[in-house]
């Protein structure tokens, strides 16, 4: 069992597809292969939960869930199909259920952000570092990024996944629509749609551009 | 064509629809000046596109959830 980043030299080639690594896992129970997916996709997937859930604690439960479902589910992963598009799937159904069980969609509160009973001592460092000098450059690179991240988060979740998925994931549109099973047109709407919602946003907040 | 155009700057059509907007932007004028009015569609996106960092420990951590999960379903 890998358990840390300094015995991932054990893992399978680095350059084997992601199908060809599920592959050796449900063919041949190559457990090595499965854990190099894992940790292949390990920023990827659990970025695509912490923003869809908007909560990085819960993202982590997801992420292992995900992977869970994807254990449990191999044998029913088509031969020929891309396996990015169907792990989002999975991603995403977990993160839905996660958010119905919890009941906390479009509820995080200020206590969760800032748990008094939260005494871990990182969080002042980064508290104080946030709070040093920085560049304008910077400043306003950072501005404009934590823009993009709240006008994003408003979104409604529909359009907000495309926007994650193609946007922040490059996705294409065919595998956007097999990751959210929707069809083709729908993706292509939703886009349109979130790119105007967007649009307005940015406008109203920037009337000067 | 709009869907299409938006595609391209976003880098999401597939190989096929890729090299027929390219045909039509050689082609085009018309094309081509809605190419830019659309880019300008992407500005709130901005040019950031980091991913959130997840815990150091993620992966490893699910690696020993499902294999103690996996040793439990074979008990």
């Amino acid at each position: 069992m890998v358990t840390n980043a300094a015995q991932q030299s054990a893992l399978p080639p680095a350059d084997l597809s992601d199908e060809e690594l599920l592959d050796r896992y449900r063919d041949a129970g190559d457990v090595d292969a499965f854990e190099r997916l894992v940790h292949r996709y390990e920023r990827p997937i659990f970025s695509y939960l912490a923003r869809y859930l908007r909560n990085p604690t819960l993202a982590q439960e997801v992420f292992q869930q995900t992977f869970l479902r994807v254990h449990e589910k191999c044998d029913l992963f088509s031969r020929g199909k891309r396996l990015r598009p169907w792990l989002y799937s999975i991603a995403t159904h977990q993160a839905i259920d996660a958010l119905r069980k919890e009941k906390r969609h479009r509820a995080l509160s200020l206590d969760e952000e800032h748990g008094v009973g939260d005494a871990d001592p990182s969080k002042l460092m980064s508290l104080l570092a946030s709070r040093l000098p920085t560049p304008p450059e910077e400043l306003e690179r950072r501005e404009r990024a934590d823009w993009t991240r709240r006008a994003v988060d408003q979104l409604s979740d529909n359009l907000q996944v495309v926007i994650l998925l193609i946007f922040f994931h490059g996705f294409k549109y065919q595998e956007a629509a097999e990751a959210l099973d929707i069809p083709l047109g729908t993706v292509k709407s939703r886009v349109h749609k979130a790119l105007l919602t967007l649009n307005e946003a940015w406008w109203k907040d920037h009337p000067h551009g | 064509m709009q869907t299409e155009l938006l595609g391209y700057l976003l880098n999401a059509l597939d190989e096929e629809e890729t090299r027929r907007v390219k045909q039509l932007l050689a082609a085009d004028e018309t094309a081509r000046q809605q190419l830019e009015v659309l880019r300008y569609s992407l500005l709130p996106l901005g040019s950031s596109k980091s991913l959130d960092e997840p815990p150091t420990d993620l992966a490893a951590r699910t690696c020993i959830f499902i294999s103690e999960t996996r040793r439990t379903q074979s008990l």
